[in-house]
């Protein structure tokens, strides 16, 4: 039974928000009644152009999933743009797990609408359904691990260009 | 087929009602308080109820639906009501029979009389006049029967709440997290991450009060029932539950609450010795109370000043009436914790 106050707060484009959900790595092995349920949770938000989602610095408060427009992730102080994201990524879903501030700021650069999932939500729900919990926990930490991954064999490289550019150096 | 000057007007009166959409949801609550005020007081305290609860509800929502959840908690509840009213409804019944069976009004006049004297020998031996403490009382007797008679329409009034706040109730527990979601779609992007940490934190604090108080009040309640039944006093039980629901109000709460049973003591009785130990142990409920059972049933302490406190209770008074009384001091307390913990968190943001 559709509650009341859904009917007065209903959102129209549900169908998509599952297909954008079913995208996220994070939710990709979730069955359609537990998409539903990380569903009733997301709020749906929409940014005007050159609007901050939010500042570098602030506390950290959960991920963003961006259903159409482009975000840019911006260092502050240098005003260096780390990343360009756009329709079907995420970012921020390292504050679902502790609290640390922003490392970044974004900015919306076009019109943009965007699903947030919030730590205080995703803590609600794994109290309501652990086992759900678990598994989004669970896929969370595989997508962070094979980032991890990812760095390290980045810093890898680094120190093997930094390590050849230093012999370079000395021979010269 | 719209033309480019319909869609820019269209677009611009969304943009404006986005823009102002904060401000007239406030405006919008600010009329209903103002203007229903009768169901403003419906709503608070159904919020409450339900905000109570919620922890349970969500916990069974493991296993169940929230509706189910729902039906069950407030199943429990009712079932509990009704088990404790049919239990207690004979005990209560006759704990007042009893009462008006031992007043004796003779005895009473007869203490009052002599009240009256001794304090008139005190009053002329510092010059003063006789202070007729019998007329006065006699005069604000009458003036509280005719509040008791003035407040017959209002007990009508009670029996339609004691219905339609479960029934409110029900829905604003079942449906609390769409309606608190519904609600922050209203907050404009920039203030948008700072109140769902603020929401998340200040329910934190709010929920350990209102837990706080409730178990509180049972301690209360019980230390109280227990020592007027071993004082023997008439209407234990009810005299007992009083003083625990008056402990919310700060520095005198269980006095207050416990006052009635001194009266009811001297009343029954006629003798200030035998109603001297009922003072005694109410001023001993008061201050175990102040110094053992709130700093262990509040994680952390919600003080209020007691100017704060007998602002609250007094401009509750002249809104809200009697109800508004008992809820003034939680309602100032959630006021407090909504503002301090904004105030912390707000220096954590940066706003544009």
């Amino acid at each position: 039974m559709d509650s009341f106050w859904g009917n007065i707060f209903r959102e129209t484009d549900e169908e998509s928000v599952y297909s954008l959900l079913r995208d996220i790595p994070l939710f990709d092995e979730l069955s359609s009644g537990e998409l539903s349920s990380v569903k009733s949770i997301l709020h749906r938000r929409e940014y005007d152009p050159e609007e901050v989602l939010f500042h570098q610095g602030n506390p950290g408060v959960g991920m963003y999933i961006i259903q159409e427009g482009t975000i840019e992730i911006v260092y502050e102080p240098t005003d260096d743009t780390l990343a360009e994201l756009s329709d079907g990524d995420f970012f921020g879903e390292l504050a679902l797990l502790n609290e640390t501030p922003r490392s970044a700021t974004a900015v919306a650069r076009t019109e943009s609408v965007l699903y947030g999932l919030f730590r205080p939500d995703l803590l609600g729900l794994v109290r309501r359904d652990p086992s759900l919990g678990v598994e989004i926990l669970l896929r969370m930490s595989q997508v962070i691990s094979e980032r991890l991954i990812q760095t390290n064999e980045q810093v890898q490289q680094l120190r093997e260009q930094l390590s050849h550019l230093k012999e370079a150096a000395r021979g010269t | 087929m719209p033309n480019a000057d319909d869609v820019s007007i269209g677009t611009l009166v969304q943009n404006f009602l986005r823009r102002i959409q904060g401000v007239l949801v406030l405006v919008g609550i600010g009329a209903v308080v103002y203007f229903l005020q009768g169901i403003a007081q419906l709503l608070l305290v159904a919020a409450l109820l339900a905000y109570l609860l919620n922890p349970l509800v969500s916990r069974l929502e493991v296993r169940t639906s929230r509706t189910t959840s729902t039906l069950i908690v407030f199943g429990l509840l009712v079932g509990v009501t009704i088990g404790l009213g049919t239990l207690l409804g004979p005990v209560v019944q006759q704990q007042v029979q009893d009462v008006q069976a031992s007043v004796d009004a003779q005895r009473v006049t007869a203490v009052i009389e002599r009240l009256d004297r001794r304090l008139s020998e005190l009053s002329a031996q510092f010059g003063g006049g006789p202070l007729n403490l019998k007329e006065q009382l006699s005069q604000e007797a009458r003036e509280w029967t005719n509040g008791l008679v003035d407040m017959a329409p209002g007990l009508l009034g009670l029996v339609t709440n004691v219905v339609l706040v479960p029934f409110l109730a029900v829905f604003l527990l079942r449906d609390g997290p769409q309606i608190k979601r519904g609600l922050i779609r209203f907050v404009p992007n920039r203030y948008f991450e700072f109140s769902l940490e603020a929401l998340h934190k200040i329910d934190i604090q709010l929920g350990n009060y209102f837990r706080g108080l409730v178990l509180e009040i049972a301690i209360v309640s019980v230390l109280s029932i227990a020592g007027l039944w071993m004082l023997k006093v008439p209407a234990f039980v009810l005299v007992g539950l009083l003083a625990g629901i008056t402990t919310v109000i700060p520095y005198a709460g269980s006095l207050i609450g416990g006052s009635v049973g001194v009266l009811i003591k001297l009343a029954s009785t006629g003798s200030l010795a035998a109603a001297a130990p009922v003072l005694l142990l109410f001023l001993t409920i008061q201050i175990a109370d102040e110094a053992f059972i709130q700093p262990l049933v509040f994680a952390q302490a919600v003080d209020l000043h007691p100017l704060e406190v007998l602002l609250a209770v007094w401009i509750a008074a002249q809104f809200f009436g009697v109800v508004g009384m008992v809820l003034a001091i939680p309602v100032t307390s959630a006021g407090k914790v909504v503002v301090s913990e904004g105030a912390a968190l707000i220096q954590q943001y940066q706003f544009s």
